[in-house]
């Protein structure tokens, strides 16, 4: 939508399709060249695109051909296991029995080295565990959205 | 004296020559120089601001060829053909596939393609090979650095200099750069030299400062200096300098491209200093030329103007000269009307005055002799005399009035100047002066106007040179037929008054005195007594060196005291021993004779008369001795004879 992936970080578990429609009344190009899944959906509108099968974990960087600024991340995971931070940075995994557990922190900009770093966690048996975790975050590895004309269709 | 004069009026000439020649080269030079100076200044100006001109132009086509390559790469970069096939990974079709694109693409000679870990995928040039480390990561490192992941910079290759852009590859992440660049070699900067018309060099710059050229649009020898001339003057603060490359200055502009410690290089503008000066040497020849023949001109022009008064001004010097020497010959009037031509023309009325003078002076060393010429001119001429010694000589020819008989007055009148020029002659070569010509008879001055040590000797000697001129005279007019004259000189010595005598209009200058008087008689006693000289007691005693006879003491009429006079025979040791004998002897009868010794006398004077059939003067005293023999004179007789009349 605006020429963006709205919702630009995607979880879902291995095996699952995903859909991109296109909101705009321009077409778009999405592809991506991930070892995870590279696919390409030529030049659509609305709801014409397939959805898209991810069956390998891993992360699926998502484009825009024509709009070099789009960016998405499919995050496929292993299981649903996986939590997304919302505004507040909170991500929360439910329905996890106590135990020792490693668990892996990914965001978009973080820092290669510290991608998929692992922390180790316990959770007690009376129920939560709370980590607190900071990341030095990169740079955004996007360029920036081109500035456009007056407007973006014919009179 | 020719000499010196001519040698001050040409240092005139060339003095006027000198001081103009000076003048001029000094306005001349000041001229040329300050010429000199400001087109130097000027030059210099002009050539600083074409080379900041040039350094603009150089700096604006770096940063076109930037946007240029960084436009063309950005969207080659987003080809969706390129991007999959960076993706595969195939190093053989990146490059061909970078190949291609540098083929598309003007001016751009390098392509590299690099992905985000700084490896290299693929080179055009196929230097480095794939997976190899990109050899410029600082530029990468820019690149992370900007917010369109771009970023240029200059880098060296096997010692050629090249313009790199460095654009990213999306997938859609960043994921790599394309790095596209152009050669800064010699064709480049030639292409810059045809647009900016300076010379650009690129030098790069080690650490200790020494530069090495990498591209240059300069001649093989200067850029040889230039690397050896360089130094880090031109990394710093100082934009601008002169450098001297191969004999020839250099006006330099330096501007950094980079300054990394990879990679120093710079940017030389340059400016052939004598090459932008040479169409002022043009017009320096071509002053200097005029100058010279201005300056010759003038010198000209002054020796001409030098010339046009020295050499009148010398003539006339030369005219002084001549006037000097008695010449008054009179040039040509003068032509000039100048103060020269005024010069001239009073010389002419000064030597036409003098002329005058001594033709007057002439006339009147004519006239009167030229002692009292002078006499008369050098005083007032006013009657009246002054009193001095002199001694008076008379002399006239004897019987004159019967050898004018029968003979035409042409002639006489030639024999007689004949004989009055030589006569006086002889008494001006013995430094008397001619008082006057009475008729026949000359009377002379030896003593006035001007008195002389010898006056007397001198008057003696004039008398014997009378003498001897007229017997010479006598011998030619013998051959000649014509008659032969007998003078009678007469001398005395006394004091006289000489001056002007006469009227205020019409006055003589001569002596008078009763010593001219007696001077006079003793010439007219000479007939009596045959003798040719016959001279006073007091000239006798005045003089010297001279052999005399006592011939008798006589009272002349009108005076009281008796005179001794003598007869001049000749100079001492010129006279004959025979005649110094006859001259004795006649001494001695004369002793006798005045003692009234009658037979003594006349036995000597007897003799004497025999021996010497001609002679007057023994005949005179035998007759004397007869007459007194009849009647005696008295006893109280002083033995001076008295004469009755004149």
């Amino acid at each position: 939508m605006d020429k963006e992936f709205i919702d630009n970080v995607v979880m879902v578990v291995a095996g699952s399709y995903v859909n991109f429609p296109n909101s705009d009344d321009i077409q778009h190009h999405v592809y991506s060249f991930s070892d995870t899944k590279s696919f390409e959906l030529p030049l659509y509108s609305g709801d014409e695109a397939e959805p898209v099968l991810f069956d390998v974990p891993g992360i699926a960087v998502v484009g825009c051909n024509i709009h070099d600024w789009m960016l998405g991340y499919i995050y496929v995971g292993e299981s649903h296991l996986m939590a997304k931070s919302d505004d507040q940075g909170m991500a929360v995994i439910s329905d996890l029995p106590a135990g020792d557990y490693t668990f892996q922190v990914w965001h978009e900009r973080a820092r290669r080295r510290d991608q998929f770093s692992t922390f180790e966690v316990t959770i007690p048996a009376s129920g939560t565990a709370t980590v607190e975790l900071s990341m030095d975050l990169g740079r955004d590895r996007r360029i920036r959205r081109a500035p456009t004309g007056s407007g973006s269709s014919y009179h | 004296m020719a000499i010196p004069q001519r040698l001050q009026f040409t240092s005139f000439s060339s003095r006027i020559i000198a001081w103009l020649v000076l003048l001029l080269l000094l306005v001349l030079g000041m001229v040329f120089y300050s010429v000199n100076r400001s087109t130097y200044e000027n030059t210099r100006e002009v050539i600083d601001d074409n080379l900041a001109i040039g350094l603009d132009v150089f700096k604006r086509l770096i940063e076109v060829r930037e946007e240029n390559f960084q436009a063309t790469y950005s969207a080659m970069a987003r080809d969706f053909a390129f991007v999959t096939a960076y993706n595969t990974s195939d190093y053989d079709t990146m490059l061909s596939v970078s190949q291609n694109l540098l083929g598309r693409t003007e001016n751009a000679d390098i392509l590299m393609v690099v992905d985000y870990d700084y490896l290299m995928v693929a080179d055009t040039q196929r230097l480095y090979p794939p997976e190899s480390d990109f050899p410029w990561p600082y530029l990468l490192e820019d690149a992370e650095e900007d917010e369109n992941y771009r970023a240029s910079t200059f880098i060296l290759i096997e010692g050629i200099a090249y313009h790199v852009v460095a654009v990213p590859i999306l997938t859609p992440l960043v994921d790599g750069w394309i790095i596209v660049g152009q050669r800064l070699d010699t064709s480049y900067v030639t292409s810059l030299k045809d647009i900016i018309s300076s010379d650009v060099s690129i030098i790069q710059v080690s650490d200790q400062g020494n530069g090495q050229s990498v591209a240059t649009t300069l001649a093989p020898a200067q850029s040889g200096e230039l690397d050896s001339e360089f130094n880090m003057y031109f990394a710093g603060e100082n934009p601008t300098g002169m450098l001297d490359l191969a004999g020839e200055d250099f006006v330099s502009l330096s501007s950094p491209l980079v300054a990394r410690p990879e990679l120093n290089l710079i940017a030389l503008i340059q400016q052939s200093l004598p090459e932008a000066l040479a169409p002022y040497r043009a017009l320096e020849q071509r002053m200097i030329v005029l100058f010279a023949l201005g300056l010759c001109l003038s010198a000209m022009l002054a020796m001409f103007l030098g010339r046009s008064v020295s050499r009148p001004v010398l003539s006339l010097a030369r005219r002084v000269g001549k006037i000097e020497q008695g010449d008054y010959s009179v040039a040509s009037p003068s032509r000039r009307s100048d103060e020269i031509g005024r010069l001239e023309t009073s010389v002419d009325n000064m030597a036409a005055g003098l002329a005058e003078k001594e033709k007057v002076r002439d006339l009147l060393g004519k006239v009167v002799s030229r002692e009292i010429a002078e006499e008369l001119m050098s005083g007032e001429v006013k009657l009246g005399g002054e009193t001095r010694q002199a001694t008076i000589l008379f002399s006239d020819i004897r019987d004159f009035t019967s050898l004018c008989e029968g003979r035409a007055p042409e002639q006489i009148l030639e024999m007689l100047n004949h004989y009055l020029s030589e006569v006086s002659t002889a008494i001006e070569e013995n430094k008397g002066v001619v008082d006057k010509y009475i008729g026949d008879a000359v009377m002379a001055l030896f003593g006035a106007p001007v008195s002389g040590q010898d006056d007397t000797n001198n008057a003696l000697n004039a008398a014997l040179a009378m003498k001897s001129r007229v017997d010479s005279m006598n011998a030619v007019n013998l051959d000649n037929d014509l008659p032969l004259m007998k003078t009678g000189i007469g001398l005395h010595s006394g004091e006289v008054v000489a001056g002007n005598l006469g009227s205020a209009n019409r006055m003589n200058y001569t002596v008078i005195g009763d010593a001219v008087n007696l001077a006079s008689r003793l010439e007219a006693l000479t007939k009596q007594y045959g003798a040719d000289i016959l001279v006073s007691e007091d000239t006798r005693n005045q003089g010297s060196g001279f052999v005399y006879r006592e011939t008798d003491m006589v009272r002349v009429k009108g005076k009281t005291k008796p005179v001794r006079i003598y007869e001049l025979m000749g100079k001492t040791g010129q006279v004959s021993q025979q005649l110094q004998a006859d001259i004795d002897t006649f001494e001695t009868a004369l002793a006798h004779y005045r003692e009234q010794q009658w037979d003594s006398a006349f036995f000597l004077l007897e003799k004497l008369a025999e021996d010497n059939p001609d002679a007057l003067l023994y005949k005179l005293f035998l007759d004397r001795i007869a007459a007194y023999r009849k009647v005696s004179p008295g006893t109280d007789w002083d033995g001076v004879f008295t004469f009755e009349s004149k």
